[in-house]
């Protein structure tokens, strides 16, 4: 009896300490949700995507890389029933880190997908401040990627300077800002897979940025096709855009 | 039986300190994380800002929460002289309310008559505000209060000195005892409630807010000129996608009406940046040479000079610098029209986007007896 008397407080305070730990921890490892991780792997002719790095495109001009930012919108899973949404938006700077992380429910589906742009729900007639700042889609997230006089937000932007010389003077400026729900850009995975409980999953969407600069036999050049924010130059953003659709692919990391 | 008594005794207070101690762990374990908290000092007064309509959220730093008591003391240290060293300049000495709290000299002059390098930047919407200073080297609108005051070209006064001071003033000590509570008196809490005051500073009453909100018209000639401040820069026929535009909302745009996106670049003042680097003396990259973070358009016509120099005077200086597409450089922004003839703005072209300019201006901030000197 005193020795339960004795043990019964230590019982006790053992107990709350496993409160403490158990609490608030993360879902346990067996019955919980799956993990999917996106990662955002873009190249500049091979090499990472920072600025200030040079390459050589397609036509032969040297660029200068000043700024690539893209937004991901829409990040769904796909199922028998419709789509998950993951996420609404993420944006991606050169530089900046390329990955994120979901929580995803346990089952099958039939696919992946992501759009390379902003959804048109939150793309027209939008206002940015109806989000959290820091919000990708927020006034000061989306730093500097919403056109409030346009059509919504830049779904991407890739911009810089050109030696069109060869004499290493990067002076001719080249800017391709997208935007407009008719330029947004699906990426899908098509193939059916499993997420079991607490399983990882790895998606990579792949590209090389100088890539969106060449569709087949049409490469834009920049000596002459320098410019575009999509609705003062229609045709050379969908140039790009077709170009894009080209070069992005979405794969799973088996 | 003694044994006994005290082993029951024992007994018992372990039992409820077990408790106790299983409670207020599972409660320590479960509460919200301080640091997202943003709760104010006990015995202070919650102050609620009004977010003008179309403006975002304003991000108010958990650590420094708003009060009444807050705000109240941040005007006083605002415009307090015993902050400089021989007591005769206040924050309010380069930062005018008449000249919307800019200086409206190219750059100001400090307590020992030296010179800054730089034009001190319009005090407005601070609430908002990313990046502090031309080159964006503090990081918080703290931090930023933190660097004039023993700056030697400015206030010249070292922090222990002010804090001292302050300390010396019983109306001061009372004030921050009733803001800060335990926080007390420090240069952290001055600060705090400098910064406090500064983010009530909030303009949202200018011509072109009202007419965001549907009561008046902007005159034809206004219109125009904001049409031009969204259109595209160059002639078509040189520049793809030009749109005999004033190309302004790529830095300047209008989303949440802060006419900042608070970034930096290089607007083509100099092709060369030893005279002062911007951004790069910063970052030490040389990309970053000549960037300097992009000012807020609100009240632009209250604050001569422009630019981080302040050496345009005023706003047609400023547009016939646009115009001519500034100078090339290695960092020059890829907007700027330097290599297709400029802008090729015609003269009522000009006349217009100055005349939208002027409806940025809210002549009721610049003179909210809130903000005024309270000494």
């Amino acid at each position: 009896m005193i020795l339960n008397r004795t043990i019964a407080p230590v019982l006790i305070a053992a107990f709350g300490s496993l409160l403490l730990v158990a609490g608030c921890k993360p879902e346990p490892m067996h019955g919980g949700p799956g993990t999917l991780t996106l990662n955002a792997e873009f190249r500049f002719g091979g090499d990472s995507v920072l600025v200030g790095k040079t390459a050589v495109d397609a036509a032969e001009n040297h660029l200068r890389l000043e700024t690539f930012s893209i937004y991901l919108g829409a990040i769904e899973l796909l199922n028998d029933t419709g789509a998950v949404r993951l996420s609404d938006a993420e944006r991606w700077d050169a530089g900046a880190p390329n990955r994120w992380e979901y929580v995803v429910e346990p089952g099958t589906y039939s696919g992946f997908r992501l759009h390379l742009g902003v959804p048109a729900e939150f793309n027209t007639d939008t206002d940015p401040t109806i989000w959290p700042n820091n919000h990708p889609l927020g006034v000061t997230g989306s730093a500097g990627m919403f056109w409030s006089w346009n059509t919504g937000y830049i779904f991407s932007k890739f911009d810089g300077k050109a030696d069109t010389t060869g004499a290493e003077s990067f002076t001719h400026p080249y800017a391709f800002h997208i935007g407009g729900d008719d330029q947004l850009l699906e990426v899908r995975y098509n193939e059916p897979w499993t997420v079991a409980e607490c399983s990882f999953h790895t998606f990579d969407l792949e590209a090389d940025i100088l890539d969106f600069l060449v569709n087949g036999n049409d490469t834009i050049d920049v000596r002459d096709d320098h410019i575009t924010h999509t609705g003062d130059n229609p045709a050379l953003a969908q140039r790009y855009v077709a170009a894009q659709q080209q070069a992005v692919t979405l794969r799973k990391q088996e | 039986m003694e044994r006994t008594r005290h082993r029951t005794y024992l007994q018992t207070t372990c039992t409820l300190a077990g408790c106790a101690v299983a409670v207020l762990a599972f409660l320590a374990g479960c509460k919200p994380d301080p640091a997202t908290e943003c709760k104010t000092p006990p015995g202070t007064t919650p102050y609620e800002i009004d977010i003008p309509p179309f403006f975002p959220p304003m991000d108010i730093p958990p650590e420094n929460p708003m009060t009444v008591e807050g705000v109240e003391l941040g005007r006083l240290l605002f415009w307090e002289k015993g902050l400089s060293s021989d007591s005769s300049m206040s924050c309010g000495s380069c930062h005018l309310p008449s000249f919307s709290f800019s200086d409206p000299n190219a750059v100001s002059t400090g307590v020992t008559g030296a010179q800054g390098t730089r034009n001190a930047m319009a005090l407005i919407n601070m609430g908002w505000t990313q990046h502090f200073f031309w080159d964006g080297r503090a990081a918080t609108l703290e931090e930023q209060i933190l660097d004039p005051v023993p700056h030697p070209d400015e206030m010249n006064l070292p922090w222990d000195e002010a804090v001292a001071r302050l300390a010396a003033d019983p109306d001061y000590a009372e004030r921050f005892s009733a803001a800060f509570g335990e926080e007390g008196l420090n240069a952290s809490t001055t600060t705090k409630a400098i910064a406090q005051f500064l983010r009530t500073m909030i303009s949202a009453d200018s011509k072109f807010d009202r007419w965001r909100r549907g009561e008046i018209q902007l005159t034809e000639q206004e219109f125009m000129g904001y049409e031009i401040f969204n259109r595209e820069g160059g002639d078509p026929e040189i520049v793809t996608g030009g749109q005999f535009g004033g190309d302004c909302f790529h830095c300047h745009g209008e989303a949440g009406l802060q006419f900042s996106d608070y970034l930096f670049h290089n607007n083509g003042l100099d092709a060369t940046f030893a005279a002062d680097p911007g951004l790069a003396g910063i970052t030490g990259q040389v990309l970053d040479s000549g960037r300097f973070r992009t000012p807020t358009l609100r009240n632009v016509a209250l604050s001569p000079p422009y630019m981080h120099d302040g050496r345009f005077n005023t706003l047609e200086e400023v547009v016939e610098h646009y115009d001519s597409g500034g100078q090339p450089s290695a960092t020059i922004d890829p907007f700027m029209k330097y290599s297709s003839g400029g802008l090729m703005l015609q003269p009522q072209q000009k006349e217009a986007l100055i005349a939208f300019l002027h409806t940025l201006t809210d002549t009721a901030f610049a003179h909210n007896p809130a903000f005024a000197d309270p000494h």
